[in-house]
This record gives C-alpha cells, structure tokens and sequence, in this order.
C-alpha cells in the first residue's frame, strides 16, 4: 500500500510541476503583447537647420564682399619620428615572393620628410560649404593601381558617383576589399583591364582598403560631394583651390592615429598659406594593444 | 491539488526523507513563476566606447540634447513597445486609409487601398496630420467597421477631428508584431534580442549565429556590395545553412516567415542606423580618444582642453548631427529597397550552363580546364585559401591577417582568415560536398561571381572570370567530393 502511495505522489508531483512551471505572467518574449507605433517618415527631430560649419559665399557684417581663394598650407610634426621598419624585405620568402619580393616595400603609414613635413594627411571639409554652388564632379576616372603587391597611390581622393579603376599591373591575383562605414563594402578581384569601383556616399572618414591575398598592402580611401579637400605631398604641402569665402571648418586626419584635429578653422577672404604644426606623440596608434611585428616564414 | 496529496497520505511517510526528496524539486521549479524580465536591445560595442555625453546627449542639467541612444529610442523603439517608422522599406502591416467624408464627430466614411472584412471589437489605428509644415501621428481606435456602408465608428471623442482627405493605418505595425513573438520564439537564443548573435545559445556555436546589425548577410542571390533581398531570407529561413547550426525553418508558414523577415530586416536596418551614428561620432568622441588628447595635459590646461572638447561636440550634437542622421536613414532605406524593386540587382548567368553527357570526354575536359583555374595564380588563385585540394587549408590559413575593420587597423593575435564579425573563418573544404549557400551551380556561381559577403572570398566579375570559365571551374568544384582519393 505504501508504495502505490509513493507512486501516487510522484505522479501528482510531476503533474504539479509541469502545470506551475509555466505560471508566470508573460515577460518580453513569444507570447508577450507588444505595441508598436508608427511614426511619419520626415520626423522634425531629423529636419535641424542645416549648418555646415562653414558659411561660405555671403557677405560679412562689415559689408565688404569677401573673395574666394586658395588655401595652401603645409602640415609639420615637431619632434622626431621612429623610422618605421620594411613591410617587406627584398627576396624575403612572402607569399607570392617571384612579384611581391621583386623589391622593398617600404611602410607608407608613416613617412616624413628632412623638414619635418608629413606625407599623406588628409585635409578636407566634412560638409559642403552651404550657400556655395558645388562644382560637379569631374569625369575622368581616378585611377588606383596593384603594382608590385602595393597599393598605388596609398591614399586616394574621388568624389562620390566618380569612378574609380582599380587595375592589377601584376601577374598575381589581387582582390580589394574597401571597409567604408556610409558605403556598402565592396570586396572584388581586380584584373589588368581595370574593375570599376564608385562611392555613392560621401565618408566622414577615410575608408581602409586591403587585399585579402597580401596582408601588408593597405590604402585609404576617400569619397567626398566637394572638391575642397587635398591630400598632403611627400613634402607635407597641399592646396585647395577656389574655396568660397568665409569661415570654413577643416578635417584634419591621418592614418596613424586618425583624427588629428576635428575643427581647424580658416577665414578665407582671398587666397591663404598656412603652416600647421603637430607634436611628435600625436602620430602613433593608441587604440588597442600594439600591433605585433610579425616576420613571415616560408609559404608554399 | 497540492493538499488532497498530503491528506491521503499516512502519518509514516510525512517523517519519512522521501517527502523531502520529493518536495525540494517542486519549489525549485515554482521559483521560475515570477515576473519574466522584459527584453531590451543592447547597444553595440562601438556605442558603448563613446563617451556619456555623445551616447545620452546629457551635458548638464540644463543641455539635454540627443545622443546615439536617443535616436534609437526615438526611431526604433524598446521591444515591448516598438516604432514603426514609416521612413523604413519594412511592410509594418496594417492597411492604409483615407477619410473620404466626416458625417457626424463619431462616424466617417473611409476608403482603405485593400479589402477589409467587417469588423465591431475596437481595432487600433492612427492617422498621419500636418501641422505647420511636420507631419505628426495621433492614435485613435475604430469601435467598428461596416463595408457595405463604407463607415467606420470611432470610440471616444476627438478634440481635433481630422477633416477628408486625411491618411490613417488600420492595425498599424501588425505584422511587425507578428515577427517580433516569432523571432522571440524561433530565433532569439541564437541571434539575440538585438540580433547581435549573441543569444544565450550562441556561445557554445561555431560558426557563430550572424550578428544582423552591420545588415551583411552571407548567402544571397544580389550582386556583391547589395543588401539581401527577401526571397534570400526566406531561402535561408526555409533551407536553412548546411554545415552550421541554422536549422530549417520548413514546417513555418508562409505568413509567419512573412512576418519573421520583415522583423529581421527591421533589426538590421536598426543595426546599420546605430552602427553609422556611432562611427560618425566615434572618431572623436570616443573614450579613448578623450583619454588620448587629454594624457599629456596637467590641471587647468586639462580642463580648459575637455570643456573645449565637450562644447564642440555639444555643437556638433545640435547643429549637425540631426542631419547626418537624416541622411543616414534615407541611404540604408535607399539600399534596402533597391534589391527588391531593380531586378539589375540580381546574379543572373548570361551563359547558361552547358550541358554534358555523363562521363563524355568533353565533360572531363571542362573540368580539366577548371581545375587549372583553380590553380590559376593570375585568375583567382583559388587554392591560397582553399589548398591545392580543396580542402581549405591553403597558405592564407597560416598567414597573419590585419584586422582592417578597425582604425588604426590591427594584427591579429592568431594567424588565419577572420571574417567581418571578426570572428575566425576556414576557407570552405569543397572536398565535403557541402555548400552552405544551396548546392545548385546557380548557388555555387552566386558565390565565385558575387563572393561571400563580410568574409574574404571576394567577387569575380566577367572581365576576371568568363561565363566559360565559370562553368568549367564549378564543374571542377562539384566534382571534388567525388574525387577525393585520387
């Protein structure tokens, strides 16, 4: 008799448990009621004025009737920088050694003349100025090259709806994989002919470019909706013609640490020249840990 | 029914240890029988290193401003009460109206764009106004709906009733809803409630689940650089992933995975808004870039330089910003919507596949010709990451990769390929016969021709891969399996 009462209980034990084990109110998940809430397409939190930081092509307080012009500048570190060693050695044992180990190829992230002048820094408008008729874009294509398992030219300049021909002057395959944050990635093998590459958005920042075959080849890239932007030379110089007059707000990035400065401000009021210095300690990567100097053994 | 147990029983087995024994479980298993905790989306990684004023837009007591969570939240939504905006190309449900005729202030005669059955319990609805130039929504409820009259009812009184001519959603957000308990249902343990991937299951998954919100997904029929379009989604969902843990959703109705993938799109299109918007101010206003500019700085200087940075990005945060964000949503709509109304957009062959005899001479040479392709360095080098036998163990596999998706980019710790969620990836070992993206040769073109999405198998287009080519190369591929000892 015991024992049927022992099995009495574990079956209404069991029964118990399964119908309570399911007795809660119903929280976030299948079977939760949720509302939801349309909202209009054009929001007024979305429609702020529009102001791009630059007020170019009116007239000022005083009356006087500011002139457009250039902006020429040259940008310096202070301070003395690393060399940075070899990405790869001549006749080193890389993948694809008989093209990509034909000779040197040098470190490009950071390269800095005798005077301290810094190659390869991006000066540019994040917004276009308002009240400035915006020249179109112009049609030629921009071209950007693979030779000798480098990227050619390291840093690039197009405007967005500009073509840009990616060729491969080697005889290895190249692939280039863009990593944009407005634009949708773009991942392709490149021929000798040339594989046509366009930016529909504008970026706020340089694009990183790679191929996925060679790990060390890296270029950037950048896709703006004005002209008024340059890349620095070997000797740090850069210009920027016919800029509209009036206050304008400069990006300031490199690829090193990113972002030098977020706001340079020039009045511009007939052409200018500018020398814009950086400290030493401004062009090194602080986020994360420091990247590993890796020597690649011999690959098939 | 608890009570009656014990009654019936004897004196002798309430001092017995089996009563304890059998008791413990019970109350371990009613604790579950609480308040379930409600679900919440997570911000991504990116937004969590920005600083608090750039995320909440709270400076001061005074500045409240909108910040990256604030969009969020005013555009998306929490999951127990979501935004449907109609901005984005997701069909929320609910049908569309318009007020043809204000009879007296309850009864109007409306118009809607499709059939509605005759309805009498209250349904909700809103309608879209414009005042001063914004538009606006106000939710009312229809009491009932008569369609021989063309009438509806309103409950309750309106202080503004809205004249003819004026747009209103019948049920708004229904189908949203639907995906939403289905998702929650089917998807969320693997996926996440954000879709991040990161569901309470996904830690012990390799491959990991896809993380929905940079609204990459692998295997789709869209050109490379194109979003996926929803029959892709229902492919998946239907076929699910051979070779990973995505099961096949077949025994789903259609009206469920309908409403699964409007869902889904919905979660990454949130996904890419919140991704941009922190990116855009991440380059500085991140934590670490405050910690950077400020390091070599003492005291005042210190100060002085913070608030500098602070007031910028205050400025930033209300003139600029809202723009931005502006744009930003109508780009990631633009996209969206492209894959499902141009057809251009789609990998279709221009050759159809040529069709051999089995075992006929021609047939072994084509796949003679693709198998020197696949060796072809110039071509595609195929075996640097699938190896000379296809088994995915090419070079690439012990090379050192940079993780590019960063900035300033970074080595990884392991050698390999990594993918776009920066998780490691192997080159698929085509000596398996299993192809995660369908193993039709149409699947398998799609995959060479478009490349795969978020990882490094890149896109072949013509002038790289002929249409011959192609073929003969995907011959050459679908023969592998079948070769493996040779």
């Amino acid at each position: 008799m015991k024992q049927l009462h022992i099995y009495f209980l574990t079956s209404f034990l069991f029964a118990g448990l399964l119908t309570i084990s399911g007795c809660s109110k119903p929280g976030g998940g299948a079977s939760a009621k949720v509302q939801v809430q349309p909202k209009a397409s054009n929001l007024a939190l979305l429609n702020a004025e529009e102001d791009g930081g630059s007020t170019g092509g009116g007239n000022n307080d005083t009356g006087k009737k500011k002139s457009p012009g250039t902006l020429t500048g040259q940008i310096i570190v202070e301070g003395g920088v690393k060399k940075l060693p070899l990405l790869v050695v001549k006749g080193s044992a890389v993948k694809d050694a008989a093209v990509c180990s034909a000779g040197d190829i040098p470190d490009e992230k950071l390269i800095v003349n005798q005077n301290g002048g810094v190659a390869n820094v991006y000066i540019y408008l994040a917004k276009a100025p308002k009240n400035a008729t915006i020249p179109a874009a112009p049609k030629r294509v921009v071209e950007f090259n693979n030779v000798g398992c480098r990227f050619v030219p390291h840093t690039l300049l197009a405007r967005t709806g500009q073509t840009i021909l990616i060729k491969n002057k080697d005889t290895v395959a190249h692939n280039t994989h863009t990593y944009p944050v407005r634009n949708s990635q773009f991942n392709s093998a490149v021929s000798a002919k040339g594989t046509p590459l366009v930016y529909e958005e504008k970026e706020k920042i340089p694009v990183s470019v790679k191929c996925d075959f060679h790990a060390w080849m890296k270029a950037w890239h950048l896709p703006l909706n004005h002209p008024y932007a340059a890349i620095t030379d070997k000797d740090g110089k850069f210009t920027i013609k016919n800029l509209p007059p009036g206050k304008h707000k400069f990006t300031i990035w490199h690829e090193t640490s990113g972002m030098l400065d977020g706001g340079y401000v020039v009045v511009i009021d007939g052409s200018k020249d500018v020398k814009i210095n950086f400290n030493a300690s401004q062009f090194v990567t602080f986020a994360g840990p420091q990247p590993k100097t890796i020597r690649i053994t011999a690959l098939p | 029914m608890v009570l009656i147990m014990f009654v019936t029983l004897s004196n002798k087995f309430f001092q017995t240890r089996t009563c304890l024994f059998f008791s413990i479980p019970f109350f371990l298993l009613i604790t579950g029988c609480g308040e379930h905790p409600q679900a919440q989306y997570v911000t991504s990684k990116v937004t969590n290193s920005l600083i608090d004023e750039a995320r909440t837009g709270k400076f001061d007591k005074e500045t409240n401003l909108n910040g990256v969570e604030d969009y969020l939240s005013k555009l998306f939504g929490t999951p127990a009460e979501m935004i449907a905006w109609q901005r984005l190309p997701i069909h929320y449900g609910g049908v569309q109206g318009t007020i043809l005729e204000v009879k007296e202030g309850e009864t109007f005669t409306v118009q809607f764009e499709k059939t509605v059955n005759a309805f009498t319990e209250p349904q909700p609805a809103y309608w879209m106004t414009k005042s001063e130039n914004k538009e606006e929504q106000k939710g009312f409820t229809i009491s009932n709906y008569n369609p021989v009259t063309n009438q509806i009812t309103i409950q309750g009184e309106l202080e503004k009733p809205p004249v003819a001519g004026t747009q209103f959603i019948l049920n708004p957000g229904k189908q949203l809803k639907r995906g939403y308990n289905l998702y929650m249902q089917h998807c969320l343990h693997c996926h996440g409630t954000s879709g991040d991937g990161a569901g309470p299951t996904a830690k012990y998954l390799s491959p990991r689940p896809r993380d929905f919100r940079n609204g990459i997904f692998k295997f789709k029929s869209t050109k490379s650089g194109k979003k996926i379009c929803r029959d892709d989604l229902v492919t998946t969902i239907q076929q699910g992933i051979p070779g990973t843990y995505m099961p096949s959703f077949l025994l789903l109705e259609k009206e469920e995975l309908q409403a699964i993938i409007e869902y889904v799109r919905w979660l990454a299109m949130r996904g890419e808004m919140e991704r941009q918007m922190s990116l855009d101010l991440a380059g500085l206003n991140s934590k670490a870039v405050f910690a950077n500019m400020l390091s070599d700085l003492k005291g005042d200087e210190k100060e002085t330089k913070e608030k500098k940075m602070l007031e910028e990005l205050r400025e930033y945060l209300q003139e600029e910003f809202p723009s931005e964000v502006n744009d930003m949503s109508l780009s990631i709509s633009k996209k969206w919507n492209t894959v499902e109304e141009d057809n251009s957009t789609k990998i279709v062959p221009t050759k159809a596949r040529p069709v051999y005899k089995n075992g006929s001479e021609n047939f072994k040479q084509s796949v003679e010709r693709g198998r020197l392709l696949f060796r072809n360095k110039q071509k595609g080098a195929c075996i640097d990451c699938h190896g000379p036998a296809g088994e995915g163990n090419g070079a690439m596999t012990e090379a050192y990769q940079e993780n590019k998706t960063v900035s300033p980019p970074q080595k990884y710790e392991l050698p390999g390929l990594y993918d776009g969620w920066r998780n490691p990836i192997k080159p698929r070992d085509l000596t398996s016969g299993v192809y995660r993206g369908g193993r039709r040769p149409l699947d398998i073109y799609r995959r060479i021709r478009g490349g795969i999405e978020g990882t490094p198998m890149n896109a072949f287009n013509s002038q790289t891969l002929s249409e011959d080519e192609i073929w003969d190369l995907i011959n050459y591929v679908m023969s592998l399996p079948f070769n493996k000892n040779q």
